[in-house]
């Protein structure tokens, strides 16, 4: 019975090693959307439920047993408090929102047009920096589009599903932003850090570069708009026998505290590709 | 069967909560546990039926939906760690509680090694020495805490609604 068992469970372990294999192999050739579509569809209404419980739990709060009761008599106090607190916030979100459409009416006819989007979740992973959004392609949302908040640059759409979207964040090591640095005009590479900050790399060893200096997109390469901060410069490094000098970049965006972002809905990403491909050499 | 439906309502519960929740605690920045990872190697800790590595498909797969990474890397990865779960309280240490447990040390270890190379070998780049140290140890402790809490549920529920059966 117990070999029976052993044979049986060795059977779905291969069985569920290839199914996982497999999955990959499909992942990699993008042969899996109908499959995420769907797992997107179970999970996103359950990250959109918890999304909103988030808030109401406190951060790192521990609370003594004893202290429940007395606690509670406090909270129910403080009920009947917010609760005439709450007819005068609903004006206020009132007026709020009316304020929020005036700005986005500004903001559309400042030179892009956006989308404001809510976080509902980030990477399960610890290690890859990616957001998860409620908008998604039945909101026109596609692969590519740049996500910033009014501080900056957060990331850039990796993947959109009809209901959901992924966002890689400025801060991943998968990342790489060509930048220009306001002050000097000198262009470099962002790249992403496990650390969460940012390195900028190929900065020309002659350019004036320091702390304090804002690095902003340039646009080169077609990728992402120009001129969307990105973070500013907090350390140098330059040493004389090297070709390019680098630096310590504090991304503009707190990563840890976004809530809502919007999306750039009206860039399309330049596919350099066929450019790069007439320029092989032979090619009349 | 009721094993695999519990699976089914359990795990993609919990990776939305790993991917809402968890992250908004101050501690996440320095550390998570994998709710996901540690839900599935306490069954299988509790309850090492040949249908509980079913959870691993289960929850990698709700896992890899949720994430940036290619899809099937948290499949692979959380198989190999449940293999070892399932395998060793299976036959070796069925006595010993805290043997058991202290599997989840290999566990998530096994786990993020194979969630690494999959990622390494899909061009994935990142400082994987620096990330081992910041990222996989302190969670591997985290989970391991998890762990004391969560197996004895894991073994209560395990023993109403899925039996072991008497080996001969």
């Amino acid at each position: 019975m117990r070999r029976h068992a052993s044979l049986s469970r060795t059977a779905i372990a291969i069985v569920l090693v290839a199914a996982a294999l497999l999955l990959l192999a499909l992942g990699q050739q993008g042969q899996l959307g109908q499959l995420q579509n769907l797992l997107s569809t179970v999970l996103t209404p359950l990250q959109e439920g918890l999304a909103e419980l988030a808030p109401v739990i406190p951060a790192d709060e521990q609370v003594a047993p004893q202290a429940l009761l007395d606690r509670n008599a406090t909270l129910a106090a403080e009920n009947a408090r917010l609760r005439s607190e709450a007819v005068r916030l609903r004006e206020a979100v009132a007026e709020r929102d009316m304020l929020a459409e005036l700005l986005d009416f500004e903001r559309e006819n400042y030179g892009h047009t956006y989308l404001t989007a809510e976080v509902i979740g980030r990477d399960p992973s610890a290690f890859l920096q990616f957001l998860i959004l409620n908008k998604g392609t039945t909101s026109g949302v596609q692969r590519g589009m740049p996500v910033v908040t009014g501080a900056g640059l957060a990331g850039v759409i990796s993947e959109a599903t009809p209901r959901a979207s992924k966002v890689l964040m400025v801060n991943s090591a998968q990342m790489a932003v060509n930048v220009r640095l306001q002050e000097s005009r000198a262009t470099g590479v962002l790249f992403g850090q496990a650390s969460s900050d940012l390195r900028l790399r190929f900065v020309p060893l002659d350019a004036d570069l320091s702390a304090g200096n804002l690095a902003v997109t340039s646009g080169l390469g077609g990728t992402l708009p120009a001129d969307i901060p990105v973070g500013e410069v907090a350390s140098v490094r330059r040493r004389a026998y090297d070709v390019f000098q680098e630096a310590e970049v504090l991304p503009m965006v707190d990563f840890s505290r976004l809530e809502l972002v919007l999306i750039i809905t009206d860039f399309t990403p330049t596919d350099l590709n066929p450019l790069l491909a007439t320029a092989e050499p032979g090619t009349p | 069967m009721r094993n695999v439906l519990l699976a089914l309502l359990l795990l993609p519960l919990l990776a939305a909560a790993q991917s809402t929740l968890i992250p908004q605690s101050g501690w996440a920045a320095k550390a998570r546990p994998d709710l996901v990872l540690v839900v599935v190697l306490a069954w299988n800790l509790a309850s090492p039926h040949a249908e509980s590595i079913l959870w691993a498909l289960i929850g990698g797969l709700a896992v890899d939906a949720l994430s940036g990474g290619p899809m099937g890397a948290s499949v692979l990865a959380l198989l190999a760690a449940t293999l070892l779960a399932n395998f060793t309280s299976a036959r070796v240490w069925q006595s010993h509680l805290f043997l058991r447990i202290a599997v989840t040390v290999p566990g998530s270890m096994l786990y993020y090694l194979i969630y690494s190379l999959v990622l390494a070998f899909s061009g994935w780049q990142a400082d994987w020495a620096s990330v081992s140290v910041t990222i996989f140890l302190p969670a591997a402790a985290l989970n391991t805490a998890l762990m004391l809490l969560l197996f004895p549920s894991a073994r209560w529920v395990s023993a109403r609604i899925a039996p072991r059966a008497i080996g001969m």
